[in-house]
């Protein structure tokens, strides 16, 4: 936990003025990195396009527009800030550190926002803790044949 | 120790081995070189989600001096292990790339061929059928991580997929009440013997084995597939990143968001669906990801690879031996779309075992993302003196924390 909320600490310094010129600026960033953005906010730059073999563009593609079920709203657990796309392009994803910090207490680690902003410790807290990564819900309703229980046996 | 291979799998491998040897394992069989003719072949089998990564690694060793040959065969994960630990002679044709990085093909012998120095494989050995414990005498040895990925045609209106939504549309085929992923002949799947099945197999809660699908025999099978459906709403399939990032980069495909169970939003490997960061799986968001395996006979003492070449080539992906100065292996696994574990800030133990904080001792995170994306906040520098207190260390030529 210490070291993923140093990671934390380091990327921050990273980012130069942006947390350090006063502790209300540092609060408030750090309030608005809560959540997961959803997947219509800007998009880092993609600078880079891996497997270059037939070096094409890559598709700016991310728009749930066309997701047909699946909005962002339908969770609004994740849907949460506009800080996604500077926290993507500098690695801010264990910035829930910085909440940990302040507030120890994991009685208040899950944020209205619905997602875990404590540095996490078993995997359901690392898969919904607050990141700033864009996400995109699935609506779980289109799986008609499941109540939400117990998956039965194939 | 070990439960040995069972015989149905020898079979199939073997049979594998004679399909390879008729087709020429996918590649160009015309005249093919002998293999044993090249300069210091090092013979490697497994699966084929390496192989954007070996292409590229192979090129660089065959440029070096001496020069290193990279042969590889790619009959899927599972193959590669049984082949390694059953000392199954590699016949047929295999792969090897030119300076130029250019796939060729090279023939082995009929009989009494090379044993494979090492099996490269997403997934862990005991996670293969018939396996339950690796032999004393071979080490597991772990290289940069790569993820495994849920794919859709570029036309494809879907964004994101569930952990239910992926075990009722592979599990039940044409049955499984999740539209548009409802019809059989549109989902395109793998065998059990193959790691990005295992993998996803795992992540849903479907045996490998109970895939409903089409068996597209590849990771390029299924791209070109599910790239060309004929019917790309309903079109699904699996595949490893680098294979689809592969797909991405030529705008044929879309890497769906993945929602594990008990995880209230899907993420993407990346921290977008664009993007090449892969911020979800360096933090953990993005469930399905795995280190690379490398298995090679060990020596008894010094638990390395038996073999000093064998034990340089895969020292070079375990970050244990430093490749030689003109292969940039760092930059070839990150442009591979595979992660560095410096660059991890989780990591698991076993086929997607629970995850944990990870603090590398020297941290590569700003480096990575200064090649995966173009840029970085990070400053550059070319020693620790050129950092400030807030991250003092000069790591791989960037200002890291620790």
């Amino acid at each position: 936990m210490l070291r993923l909320a140093n990671l934390s600490d380091a990327r921050r310094v990273q980012l130069g003025t942006l947390a350090l010129s006063s502790l209300a600026a540092f609060v408030a960033a750090g309030a608005l990195l809560i959540g997961c953005t959803s997947a219509d906010e800007a998009s880092p730059p993609d600078a880079f396009t891996p497997d270059r073999d037939t070096g094409a563009e890559v598709a700016t593609d991310g728009s749930p527009d066309g997701a047909p079920d699946a909005a962002p709203g339908d969770v609004g657990d994740e849907s949460a800030t506009d800080a996604g796309a500077d926290a993507a392009d500098t690695g801010l994803a264990a910035e829930a550190g910085d909440a940990a910090d302040a507030a120890p207490d994991t009685a208040n680690c899950r944020t209205d926002a619905g997602c875990w902003s404590c540095p996490p410790t078993v995997n359901e807290q690392f898969l919904n803790h607050c990141s700033g990564l864009s996400c995109q819900p699935f609506d779980n309703k289109r799986v008609t044949k499941w109540d939400g229980g117990v998956l039965p046996p194939i | 120790m070990r439960t040995n291979p069972t015989a149905r799998l020898r079979g199939a491998a073997l049979a594998f081995a004679a399909f390879v040897a008729v087709t020429g394992g996918g590649a160009r069989a015309a005249h093919a070189a002998d293999c044993s003719t090249l300069p210091n072949p090092i013979y490697g089998i497994g699966g084929s989600a390496t192989k954007p990564l070996f292409a590229k690694v192979g090129a660089a060793l065959a440029a070096t001096t001496p020069a290193t040959t990279l042969v590889y065969q790619a009959p899927g994960a599972c193959n590669g292990i049984n082949a390694v630990l059953a000392a199954t002679p590699l016949s047929g044709t295999a792969s090897y790339w030119d300076t130029a990085g250019k796939e060729q093909t090279c023939t082995l012998p009929t009989v009494s061929g090379p044993v494979a120095d090492f099996a490269s494989m997403g997934n862990s050995a005991t996670s293969c059928p018939g396996v339950t414990v690796l032999p004393a005498d071979v080490g597991d040895f772990l290289g940069p991580v790569n993820a495994y990925d849920l794919i859709v045609p570029k036309a494809s209106p879907e964004v994101s997929i569930s952990a239910e939504a992926a075990y009722f549309a592979f599990g039940y085929g044409d049955l499984s009440g999740v539209s548009p992923w409802n019809v059989l002949n549109q989902l395109f799947v793998r065998d059990a013997l193959s790691a990005a099945q295992i993998f996803v197999a795992k992540a849903i809660g479907v045996s490998p084995s109970s895939f409903k699908g089409v068996d597209t025999k590849s990771n390029s099978g299924t791209l070109t597939a599910v790239a060309s459906s004929t019917s790309p709403a309903n079109a699904l399939g699996l595949v490893s990143g680098e294979v689809g990032d592969q797909g991405r980069a030529a705008d044929t495909i879309k890497i769906l968001a993945y929602q594990h169970h008990g995880q209230s939003c899907g993420h993407w490997p990346d921290s977008t669906a664009t993007s090449y960061d892969k911020r979800g799986v360096r933090s953990g968001q993005y469930w399905i990801w795995a280190p690379l395996h490398f298995y090679a006979k060990i020596d008894a003492t010094t638990k390395k690879p038996a073999s000093a070449a064998v034990a340089s080539f895969i020292g070079y992906f375990t970050e244990e031996v430093a490749p030689p100065a003109s292969v940039d292996l760092f930059s070839i696994e990150v442009k591979a779309s595979t992660v560095p574990r410096c660059a991890m800030e989780v990591w698991r133990t076993g086929d997607l075992g629970d995850l944990q904080s990870y603090a590398p001792a020297a941290p590569c995170g700003c480096k990575f993302d200064a090649i995966a994306t173009g840029s970085t906040t990070c400053k550059a520098c070319a020693n620790d003196g050129e950092c400030t207190t807030g991250a003092p260390h000069c790591r791989y030529g960037f200002c890291e924390v620790n």
